[in-house]
C-alpha cells in the first residue's frame, strides 16, 4: 500500500518536472519514502544527503557520491564518524554485479599488548572508552583514497568541496546536535583546550541549539588531503597532531603505526533469506556474518504468520539474538589473527541446531554457543548512495562512542576514535588486543538482491545492536510487505543474554507483560531511541526502476532522490 | 541590645573571613565537584581556567577525601553543582540512591569542616525532573551559597505546568542563603569571584 501511495506521488511529481520527493510527514517520526529515479544518497543528515547528490548530480558515481557524504558528516554529524576513525565500505556494480568490501577499520597501536585493559586501573579510569589509550590507528583516508583510486572518477579535491564549504560557512547547530555536544561536553573538556574545540563557543561552553559551528581547521586539512594525498595524514603535521594529542591523553600511538596503516579489500560475506541474496561484510565486522545467521534461523519460521513484534516472534528473535552473541563472544575477531568459522556460522543446517534451542515458553537460562565448525566446508553513521548507472555503495562508519575518546586532534578539527573498546579486556579471549589487529566489529552495510538484481541497500549505526536492527528491518521488508521508511520507522527490540530484553516503548506494554512472564528481563527505552541504530537504506523496485529512500527519524536521518 | 549588637559583630566578622579576599588565595581555593553527574561541573571548570580562578575539579570525590593530613579542609570553597544525567550516572557507575549517600556524607564532612558550600544548578531545565528534583529536594538544604540559572526554576514534570516557574530550586534553599540568579551559564563566574572574594 505504501509503494502504490508513494508510485502516485511520484507520477505526480514527474509530470510536474520536480525533483522527486514525497509529502512533508506530519512529524519527522511519519513514515516517508524519498523518491529518486536517477541517484539518491540516504545519510544521517540532511546536508551529508545534499552533499553527496551535488557530486551525482555533477556526473560522480556512486562511490564518489558517497565519500562526499561521508566528509560532509564529518562536518555536520562529528559525533558519529570522520577522519579520526573507521569503517567498512560495501560497493556493488551495476554492470558486472561484483561485490567489492573496503575494510578501513582502525587498528591497534603496535604497543598494544592481550592484558592492555585487564587491571582495575584500567577499569576505573576507563581507558578503553576514553583518553589516549582508547584510540586505534584511524583509518576512513586510507579508505576512502583507495575507494578513489580503485573505483571513483574524481578527485578528492573536488570531492571535498561540499564539506569544506560547510567548514567554512558554517551551518546551524539542531537540538539532537547541541544535546549530543552537552552530553559528551565533559571528556572533551577534560583532553583538550577548550579554544580548539569547535563545538564550544567563544566562553568554552557547548554550542546551543540554533547556533551556528563552523570547523575552518577541519576544512584546511580536507583542503591539503586534496593537495597532497593521504601522506598529508599518515606522514605530515596531522600525524604530529594525532600523535602528540593521543600521547599527552596518556595514548601509547606513535608515528610509525600511523605509518603502518592500510585499507584492505575483502570478500563479502553472503547468504539467502527466502531467495533472497544477501550481501555484507566480513569480518573484523561480525555483522554481515551474524545477519546471514540469524535470517537463516528465522527461516525456519513463518514470521508473517507469527505476525509483526508479537510475543512469539519478539520470544523467538530475542532467543536468536542470544545464542548468536553466544557465538560471536566465542569465535568472532580479526581473520589475519586467527581462524573464524565463517562458513559453520553461516550454514542452515547449523542454524537449525539453534533453533532446536529455542522452546516457545520459556527463556534459554544459560545460552551456549554451538559448534559451527561442524558445519564448515571449506556509536557510528551508516549511508547509502545510488548513481544513475546503479552502482550501489553502501558504507557504516565509526568513531564509536558519540566523540569517540573526547581526544581532537589538536589544530587539526577532528575527533579520535575509541575503538579500542571493542577489544575485550579479557587477555585470554580470541579478541584481546594484539599490535597491529582490527578490533571486532558489528558495522554491516548490507547490500540484498532479488534474482541477481539490487532489492534493499542498508545500513545502521547501534554498536552491537546493528545486525539485529538490520534483520528487523529486513523482516519488517520481506515477511511483512512494508515501504522502506515504514520498515525503519517501526519500534525495535534487542537481546544479548537472559539479563536483558531492551525495547522501544511504542510496543505494547501488555505485549511485554507476556514476554517479561516467559524469563526476559524488559528494559524500557524511549519511542524513537538512537540506542536502537539509525537505519538508512534504499528499496529498489525493478519493474519500475523506481528507488525508495527511507532515513531514520532515531537521528537526523534524510534520504535525497532525483 | 549589647548582645544583639555582638551578635551582628560576629555575623559580619564570619562572613568576612569567609568571603573574604584571604581565603581565595589559598593553594586551593575552590574544589568543583557534582551532585548527579551532569556535564555542568565540567563547564564550571572551564570557565574557571578561562578567568584564572585556581580550581580543582573531582566529580565523585567522598568525605574522606576533603580534609588533609591535618585534618584541616584542603579547599577553600567547594562548588557543588546539581543536576542529574543518566548518561553521566552511568559512565560513573553508579545509581541515585549511591550518589545521595556520598553527596550527604560530602556536605556533612564540609560542614564540620566548615567549608563553605555554593550550590549551583546552571543547567537549567535539562536538569529538572524526577530524579533531578530529588537531589534538589535533598541537597540544597546544605547551602552556604547558591548560584542558579533562573531556567531551573521551571519544572520538567508532567504533572506541572512547564511554563510556570515553580520555584524549587529558590523554595528548597534554607533560609538567609546568599542567592544570585543568572541567565546564562557563563553570568556565573562574576557572582562566584564575588563570592570568594576575588
Amino acid at each position: 500500500m505504501k509503494r502504490i501511495a508513494a508510485v502516485l506521488v511520484l507520477a505526480v511529481i514527474l509530470a510536474g518536472g520536480a525533483i522527486a520527493s514525497a509529502a512533508q510527514p506530519v512529524d519527522t517520526h511519519t513514515p516517508k519514502d524519498v523518491i529518486g529515479k536517477n541517484g539518491m544518497v540516504a545519510a544521517a543528515h540532511p546536508l551529508a544527503s545534499a552533499a553527496g547528490i551535488e557530486i551525482l548530480k555533477a556526473g560522480g558515481n556512486a562511490i564518489d557520491a558517497a565519500i562526499a557524504t561521508g566528509l560532509a558528516l564529518n562536518m555536520v554529524e562529528p559525533n558519529a564518524s570522520g577522519l579520526g576513525g573507521g569503517g567498512f565500505m560495501v560497493i556493488r556494480f551495476a554492470k558486472t554485479g561484483e561485490v567489492a568490501v573496503i575494510d578501513y577499520r582502525e587498528m591497534a597501536p603496535g604497543a598494544s599488548t592481550k592484558d592492555m585493559y585487564a587491571s582495575e586501573q584500567s577499569s576505573k579510569e576507563r581507558w578503553t572508552i576514553e583518553g589516549g589509550k582508547s584510540i586505534g590507528i584511524p583509518g576512513t583516508v586510507a579508505g576512502y583514497f583507495t575507494a578513489i583510486e580503485k573505483f571513483g572518477t574524481k578527485s578528492f579535491k573536488e570531492l571535498s568541496q561540499p564539506a569544506i564549504k560547510l567548514g567554512e560557512e558554517g551551518f546551524e547547530v539542531s537540538e539532537m546536535l547541541a544535546g549530543i555536544i552537552k552530553d559528551n561536553y565533559a571528556k572533551m573538556a577534560k583532553y583538550n583546550e577548550p579554544e580548539d574545540v569547535p563545538y564550544f563557543d567563544e566562553y568554552g561552553l557547548p554550542l546551543e541549539k540554533g547556533t551556528t559551528l563552523k570547523n575552518p581547521k577541519l576544512a584546511q586539512v580536507f583542503k591539503e588531503l586534496g593537495e597532497k594525498g593521504p601522506s598529508a595524514f599518515y606522514t605530515g603535521w596531522v600525524a604530529d597532531a594525532i600523535v602528540n594529542s593521543i600521547q599527552k591523553a596518556g595514548g601509547i600511538m606513535t608515528k610509525e603505526d600511523l605509518t603502518k596503516y592500510e585499507a584492505k579489500m575483502r570478500t563479502p560475506v553472503t547468504g539467502t533469506y527466502r531467495g533472497y541474496e544477501i550481501v555484507s561484510v566480513p569480518p573484523p565486522s561480525s555483522g554481515g556474518t551474524h545477519i546471514i545467521q540469524m535470517l537463516n534461523c528465522l527461516e525456519y519460521y513463518d514470521v508473517n504468520a507469527m505476525g509483526h513484534n508479537s510475543v512469539a516472534f519478539m520470544h523467538t528473535f530475542a532467543e536468536i539474538m542470544k545464542l548468536t552473541f553466544a557465538d560471536r563472544t566465542a569465535y568472532m575477531r580479526d581473520t589475519d589473527f586467527g581462524y573464524v568459522p565463517i562458513k559453520g556460522l553461516m550454514d542452515k543446517a547449523y542454524a537449525k541446531t539453534m533453533v532446536n534451542q529455542i522452546s516457545p515458553d520459556k527463556i534459554i537460562e544459560s545460552p551456549k554457543a554451538g559448534d559451527p565448525a561442524k558445519y564448515e566446508s571449506g556509536s557510528t553513521t551508516s549511508f547509502v548512495v545510488v548513481d544513475q548507472e546503479g552502482n550501489i555503495c553502501c558504507v557504516t562508519q565509526t568513531i564509536n562512542y558519540f566523540f569517540g575518546s573526547g581526544v581532537m586532534a589538536t589544530g587539526a578539527g577532528f575527533m579520535l576514535n575509541d575503538e579500542m573498546d571493542d577489544f575485550s579486556t579479557s587477555p585470554t579471549s580470541v579478541s584481546a588486543p594484539e599490535p597491529y589487529k582490527r578490533p571486532l566489529s558489528s558495522m554491516s552495510p548490507t547490500i540484498v538482491l532479488k534474482d541477481g538484481k539490487p532489492f534493499v541497500a542498508l545500513g545502521t549505526p547501534g554498536a552491537t545492536r546493528i545486525f539485529p536492527s538490520i534483520v528487523q528491518t529486513l523482516v519488517n521488508i520481506i515477511d511483512h510487505g512494508m515501504g522502506m521508511d515504514e520498515a525503519i520507522e517501526e519500534p525495535r527490540f534487542w537481546s544479548n543474554g537472559p539479563s536483558v530484553f531492551a525495547y522501544e516503548d511504542r510496543i505494547d506494554e501488555t505485549l511485554i507483560n507476556q514476554i517479561a512472564k516467559l524469563g526476559h528481563k524488559p528494559k524500557k527505552y524511549t519511542s524513537y531511541d538512537a540506542y536502537f541504530g539509525a537505519v538508512q537504506g534504499i528499496l529498489f523496485d525493478q519493474a519500475t526502476g523506481i528507488m525508495y529512500g527511507g532515513a531514520d527519524s532515531r537521528r537526523l536521518g534524510e534520504a535525497i532522490g532525483f | 541590645m549589647r548582645r544583639y549588637i555582638l551578635l551582628v559583630l560576629l555575623a559580619a566578622m564570619t562572613l568576612a573571613v569567609l568571603g573574604g579576599t584571604g581565603i581565595a588565595e589559598a593553594a586551593n581555593p575552590l574544589l568543583i565537584t557534582n551532585v548527579g553527574q551532569g556535564a555542568e561541573s565540567a563547564m564550571v571548570n572551564v570557565l574557571c581556567k578561562k578567568e584564572k580562578i585556581a580550581a580543582t575539579l573531582n566529580d565523585t570525590i567522598t568525605a574522606s577525601e576533603l580534609a588533609g593530613p591535618d585534618g584541616k579542609a584542603k579547599f577553600s570553597f567547594m562548588a557543588v553543582v546539581v543536576g542529574y544525567s543518566g548518561k553521566g550516572m552511568g559512565a560513573a557507575g553508579v545509581n541515585i540512591d549511591q550518589e545521595l549517600v556520598r553527596a550527604h556524607e560530602l556536605m556533612k564532612k564540609a560542614q564540620s569542616l566548615k567549608l563553605p558550600i555554593i550550590i549551583m544548578h546552571i543547567g537549567g531545565i535539562d536538569r529538572r525532573g524526577e530524579s533531578s528534583d530529588r537531589l534538589i529536594k535533598e541537597i540544597f538544604k546544605y547551602a552556604n551559597y547558591a548560584l542558579f540559572v533562573s531556567a531551573g526554576n521551571y519544572p520538567d514534570s508532567g504533572a506541572l505546568d512547564k511554563n510556570k516557574p515553580d520555584n524549587l530550586l529558590t523554595n528548597s534553599l534554607p533560609k538567609g542563603v546568599t542567592l544570585k540568579i543568572v541567565s546564562k551559564i557563563n553570568d556565573i563566574v562574576a557572582p562566584l569571584k564575588g563570592i570568594m572574594g576575588l
